[in-house]
């Protein structure tokens, strides 16, 4: 019979955690698709045009960049590809970056209530939040492939590495989202800063413009965990060279171990939350 | 006796404590203190730090299969908070839990529903939050609407239920749980008479293999459930053994005394209102007066009138925890001290006879209302309310206030 200890001096042995974090992935599947399935129909069974509204808004970025390259109002120089196909993969990938980055803590908030009742995997509403991201990418790609294709970018094999960098955005995405989860669950100052801080961060990087030569940019591409997978995914889409193998082997590593520190680390504090959260 | 011991310990819980603050920012801050701590392993210290107290104070008892532990304790004496420790929501600060087996909880009913799909959906919702497969669901769905008996509403919008329909519906996919421990927190208090019926029947089924540890402010619910109490106030447990009525007793003597308003009415004010035993002293805990079940108790109340009242009539009414009226006195104009004239200014002292309470355990007032003559109508002089608290102690507690002891013969 399985037997469950609650102490506060063990709660923190690595291998129990390992192992409950494991569990709760396997067992919060069936979860994590149930929650990904309610909320998807509930949001958009209350409106009359429904699941067209998923397409709306990566349809306007496209609609909106397309029209203002064709004026000529926008206009830099050295983008590797078409201007317009170049800052749309580069918006569209963005956007499931930060997108990404906000999930967990809107799934932990709305699940708040539920976790302070009742015991279930925890691990679900991650898991919840990848299929969330999952779907969303999809949808971003209905957009996104025919458009490229009008712009003169047919798919190609080698499209399967922009997939390889878009997990890589997932991921970072995600495990971002994860590390600032416990802070942000108490206090509501991160939620607040994350609108401003986001398109600030987008303009720092290469979205909507080529990589940097030189200069203080240059080293602020490096610092970029988002710089080296989003240029690897879109230089895919693109076909043009990628110079930033290093970097992406580099931040491939951090990254994974980002992950997996930050699952410990809401594993560890969730408990905590809970508690401080009431109700 | 041999074979309670036979059955193995599903719940221990062994001196646990539970720290809680009662400010909101330093609870936060606490809250990332304790997250850092945590995780780099260094244990918090076991002292309160400011604003903080303890919710629970070294909690310590056993539930083996088959019995029902019934915690009890006024509003905040830490029951939810031991439940969620027990549920492993949130960790304790001293001590251990040790659950064996699947856990299974009755706390919060249709928690995943969301309101704008329809039944059938948030059935799926609700029980894979509860850790139900979509097999287990497909095969438990027709039991699960039938018990609901939401037939024909199942492909409804949640939010067009009513709160009841609701509750049906999360009870009957909750209920479906084969839990080895199974958690309640005051979730039958809901639902129209049959369900609640309904509702006892399935626990019942559930009980009889389960370990469970009910939480109610009912307390005929626990008397009925609980084969064995824990008895709350302010975090520590008071009780906890399986002498039930003990533990009941101990709970409504926590209640303490009331205080009583004597309104000084315009006609008359009752002065005093006190109880005796014809036969031996009364006992007393806490400002409650004891009597014993089957006991006789004399009411005694002295009334200062203001006017001249002729003719007084007095009207009694029994009221249990419940503000139930189970019981009355009618006084009637044959009765013999209606021809009494009450003069103006003075004191008038009253007595009533009760022979042998048979009330069930448990705290009840007496609700006093005088009528009388003045001028050439009958009037209400006064009617207060609770004017006196007594505790019933004994062995005997049922649903019912009265508990009858008849003689049973066999006559064939």
């Amino acid at each position: 019979m399985k037997t469950t200890f609650y102490s506060p001096q063990n709660k923190n042995l690595l291998s129990r955690l390992v192992q409950e974090i494991f569990l709760g992935f396997k067992e919060g599947r069936e979860l994590a698709y149930r929650l990904f399935i309610r909320d998807l129909k509930g949001g958009y069974k209350k409106s009359f045009l429904g699941i067209v509204w998923l397409f709306i808004p990566p349809l306007f970025t496209a609609g909106i960049w397309i029209f203002l390259n064709g004026q000529n109002v926008v206009s830099i120089q050295g983008a590797p590809m078409d201007y317009a196909a170049f800052t749309l993969c580069g918006t569209i990938l963005w956007s499931f970056f930060a997108e990404a980055l906000n999930k967990p803590i809107q799934r932990y908030q709305g699940a708040m209530s539920m976790m302070s009742k009742l015991n279930f995997p925890r691990e679900a509403l991650i898991l919840a939040s990848i299929y969330d991201q999952l779907f969303s990418l999809l949808l971003k790609l209905l957009v996104l492939v025919p458009i490229l294709w009008i712009l003169g970018y047919p798919p190609s094999g080698t499209w399967i590495f922009g997939l390889i960098g878009i997990l890589g955005l997932l991921i970072t995405g995600i495990s971002i989202g994860l590390m600032m989860a416990p802070l942000g669950l108490l206090y509501n100052d991160i939620g607040k800063a994350l609108p401003l801080i986001l398109p600030f961060a987008m303009y720092l990087s290469p979205v909507i413009y080529p990589l940097r030569e030189g200069g203080n940019f240059l080293k602020l591409q490096a610092l970029n965990p988002v710089t080296p997978f989003l240029e690897f995914s879109r230089s895919s889409l693109g076909g043009y060279s990628f110079n930033l193998s290093h970097e992406l082997i580099l931040w491939s590593g951090v990254v994974v171990f980002l992950f997996f520190f930050s699952l410990l680390l809401v594993k560890i504090a969730m408990p905590i939350i809970v508690e401080r959260n009431g109700s | 006796m041999d074979l309670k011991m036979n059955q193995d310990v599903l719940i221990k819980v062994d001196g646990v404590s539970k720290k809680f603050c009662k400010s909101l920012k330093r609870s936060l801050w606490y809250g990332v203190g304790d997250i850092t701590r945590s995780v780099f392993g260094l244990n918090s210290s076991d002292k309160l730090r400011r604003d903080e107290f303890w919710a629970l104070e070294n909690v310590s008892f056993e539930v083996r299969r088959g019995e029902c532990l019934g915690l009890i304790g006024h509003n905040g004496a830490g029951k939810s908070t031991l439940l969620k420790l027990l549920n492993g929501l949130i960790n304790p600060d001293a001590g251990s839990i040790e659950m064996k087996g699947k856990v299974g909880a009755l706390i919060e009913l249709g928690a995943g529903f969301n309101p704008i799909l329809s039944g059938r959906e948030n059935i799926y919702n609700n029980g894979a939050v509860l850790g139900f497969t979509k097999t287990d669901i497909d095969q438990k769905f027709d039991e699960i609407v039938a018990f609901a008996e939401l037939e024909e509403f199942i492909d409804m919008p949640v939010q067009n239920y009513s709160s009841g329909m609701k509750v049906r519906l999360g009870f009957a996919i909750a209920s479906q749980m084969e839990p080895d421990i199974l958690l309640i927190d005051e979730v039958l208090a809901v639902g129209d008479m049959g369900f609640v019926i309904k509702c006892f029947n399935r626990m019942d089924q559930l009980l009889q293999n389960t370990a469970v540890i009910l939480v109610s402010h009912s307390i005929p619910q626990v008397a009925r459930m609980a084969t064995k109490l824990c008895v709350f106030e302010k975090g520590k447990s008071k009780y906890v053994g399986e002498d039930v009525p003990e533990g009941i007793n101990i709970y409504y003597s926590k209640f303490g005394s009331r205080i009583t308003n004597f309104y000084n009415h315009e006609k008359a004010t009752l002065e005093a209102i006190w109880i005796e035993r014809p036969d031996s002293k009364m006992d007393e805990i806490n400002g409650n007066k004891l009597v014993p079940y089957g006991s006789s108790i004399k009411l005694k109340f002295r009334i200062k009138t203001n006017l001249a009242i002729n003719s007084p009539l007095f009207y009694l009414a029994f009221f249990d925890r419940e503000q139930r009226n189970f019981a009355e006195v009618i006084q009637s104009e044959s009765d013999l001290i209606s021809n009494l004239n009450l003069e103006k200014g003075k004191f008038h002292e009253f007595e009533v006879m009760f022979e042998e309470i048979r009330f069930s355990q448990g705290v009840y007032s007496i609700t006093l209302s005088m009528s009388g003559i003045l001028l050439n109508s009958r009037e209400t002089i006064f009617r207060i309310q609770s004017a006196i608290y007594f505790q019933v102690t004994g062995e005997i507690h049922g649903w019912a206030p009265i508990q009858l002891q008849p003689q049973f013969r066999l006559v064939n």
